[in-house]
Formats: structure tokens, C-alpha cells, sequence
């Protein structure tokens, strides 16, 4: 579906096929097959820089992503949904970046940063339910951010390091899905 | 000199070429060791921190996503800096200081 293809592009920013494939469970193939189409209408390119390979969404293609969200939007009849869920999520997501920072700067509320990154995956998941009901894509997120928790309790890199699946990496996914998803852009 | 002044997000100094990117379709034009100019990050950005000698944004501060991306690099970051794009100059020499949030002008 390209529309999954592309978004999957959009969240994970610079994936090769495997990865954009693997986002929404999509045959490897087909997301092949849907990559190069979508190259040939200037919606993504292949690119190498900074010592990765991978699929980049261009402006072109970041419109057509939000243009087939806001047709996903209209069909099920979530929008009202979604805003309202970004709206709570907005609200966790200063106090998540914020607890980020300080353990990023090992300051000494650290403790109490992590039972607040505990206590926003408690408060996103009846979110997630909700929204899974009509746009089942948007399932997965509470699993990732618990599993970067639960890495966390040993090792605390695992709630910023960029090279996996950490906490912020999971959570500023989320939010990019939630943004793109209302067209909103960000810093608005 | 010109000195822009926007939140220190980053402690560091770096001096470089400004590399004004304003989508993933300039990401190609960015050279290592540059300082990164744009108004603002998604993931798609998160490859270019680690090319970059610092990183000034328009939008954002202390609570962003690029402030976090900015400290796992540990690069210097300026962000919040007002018209940064209209006021710095594609390829231009400037210092970054992220413990002040400065940007200077070395060429003015």
C-alpha cells in the first residue's frame, strides 16, 4: 500500500527497504516495487550520505504523504480522534523531552525523569487503544517504549542513543506520526 | 561582527561553513564539518547531526527533539534563533558557541 510505503518512509526518515518494509509489516518486495515507483514521481530518493544507504522522502513526497493521511483521515472519520489525541500527547511530550534532557545531563532528578517516562507510556497507552480502533498503524508504539524502558533499568542509553530503538527515537517517531498524520508542521 | 543570539541547547564551540538546508531535498548539498542552518529537525534529520560541527535551528529550545539529537552527538546546538536563515549566509563563516546560544558572523 503507498501509502503505508511512504509514511513509513516519513517516520523512520532514512531506511533502507528491509526497514521501510518491516515499519508496517509490508511484503519486502512490493515495498520495493512501490520505493521505485514512487522515485519515478520524485516522491522519495536513494541516497548516501553519512555513511548510511537509504530512502529519503522529498518535499514532493512529504506532500503526497500528507495528502493520502488526510484522505485516510476523511474516510475513517478519525480527525477529531487524532486531534484530540495529539492534544494529550502535546502535553506529556514537554515533560518526556524534558526528562530526556536531564538524564541526557545525568542532573540529579534523574530518578525521578525515569518513573515520568514511566508515567507517560502509562498515560499513551489507553491513547494507542483508542486510536488502533480506526487507524490500526498507529499500534506498536506502547511495546517500543516500554522495551526501551525495561533497557533503560540497565543501561540508561538506551533513552536517548540515536544507533536504536530508544525511548526518544520511539517517542519523536510517535510524535512525527501524529503531526504528519494532521498536517501539522512543526514549531507551529 | 554580528552576533545572533538564540537558547543554548548544546554546550561547545565550533566555527564552520553555514549550510543553509530548508528540506531533505538539500540534504545532498551537506558537506562534514559544516554547521547545519535550518528552521527546524524531524527524524529525517537525525544522519546530518552526525556530519555536522553544530547545529542552529529557528524554532525550538532546551525542551526539543533536536536539542536531545544535538547532545547524543555532542555537538554544539543554538536553537531559536530568530530569521536564522535570512540573516546567516549559505556557506559563510560563523562560530557557534551552545553554552552562550550565540552565532557569530565572521565574515561581517
Amino acid at each position: 500500500m503507498m501509502m503505508l510505503t511512504l509514511h513509513a518512509v516519513r517516520l523512520l526518515g532514512f531506511a533502507d527497504t528491509e526497514a521501510v518494509a518491516a515499519r508496517f509489516a509490508q511484503d519486502a518486495g512490493l515495498v520495493e516495487a512501490q520505493l521505485i515507483d514512487a522515485g519515478v514521481n520524485g516522491f522519495v530518493s536513494r541516497n548516501t550520505f553519512a555513511g548510511f544507504s537509504g530512502w529519503l522522502l522529498s518535499g514532493a513526497g512529504r506532500v503526497e504523504n500528507e495528502q493520502l493521511l488526510a484522505d485516510e483521515l476523511d474516510r475513517t472519520g478519525a480527525r477529531s480522534l487524532v486531534l484530540a489525541v495529539h492534544d494529550d500527547f502535546a502535553e506529556s511530550n514537554t515533560r518526556v523531552v524534558s526528562a530526556c534532557g536531564a538524564i541526557q545531563l545525568q542532573a540529579s532528578s534523574s530518578a525521578d525523569a525515569m518513573h515520568l517516562l514511566a508515567e507517560a507510556v502509562t498515560a499513551w497507552r489507553p491513547l494507542e487503544a483508542r486510536l488502533i480502533e480506526v487507524l490500526p498503524r498507529f499500534g506498536g508504539y506502547s511495546g517500543r517504549l516500554l522495551h526501551a524502558l525495561q533497557q533503560a533499568a540497565r543501561d540508561p542509553t538506551w533513552i536517548t542513543a540515536t544507533n536504536r530503538d530508544s525511548f526518544h527515537r520511539a517517542w519523536f517517531e510517535l510524535h512525527e506520526d501524529l503531526i504528519a498524520t494532521l498536517g501539522i508542521q512543526r514549531g507551529q | 561582527m554580528t552576533v545572533l543570539a538564540g537558547t543554548a541547547a548544546c554546550a561547545g564551540t565550533a566555527r564552520g561553513s553555514a549550510r543553509l538546508i530548508h528540506g531533505s531535498d538539500e540534504f545532498g548539498l551537506f558537506q562534514a564539518g559544516e554547521v547545519l542552518v535550518c528552521r527546524t529537525t524531524d527524524p529525517a534529520w537525525t544522519p546530518l547531526f552526525g556530519l555536522a560541527s553544530a547545529v542552529v535551528t529557528e524554532t525550538g529550545g532546551m525542551l526539543s527533539h533536536a536539542a536531545i539529537v544535538a547532545r547524543e552527538f555532542g555537538i554544539p546546538a543554538v536553537l531559536g534563533v530568530r530569521d536564522a536563515l535570512a540573516l546567516l549566509t549559505d556557506g559563510g563563516a560563523i562560530a557557534v558557541d551552545g553554552a552562550r546560544g550565540t552565532v557569530t558572523l565572521m565574515d561581517a
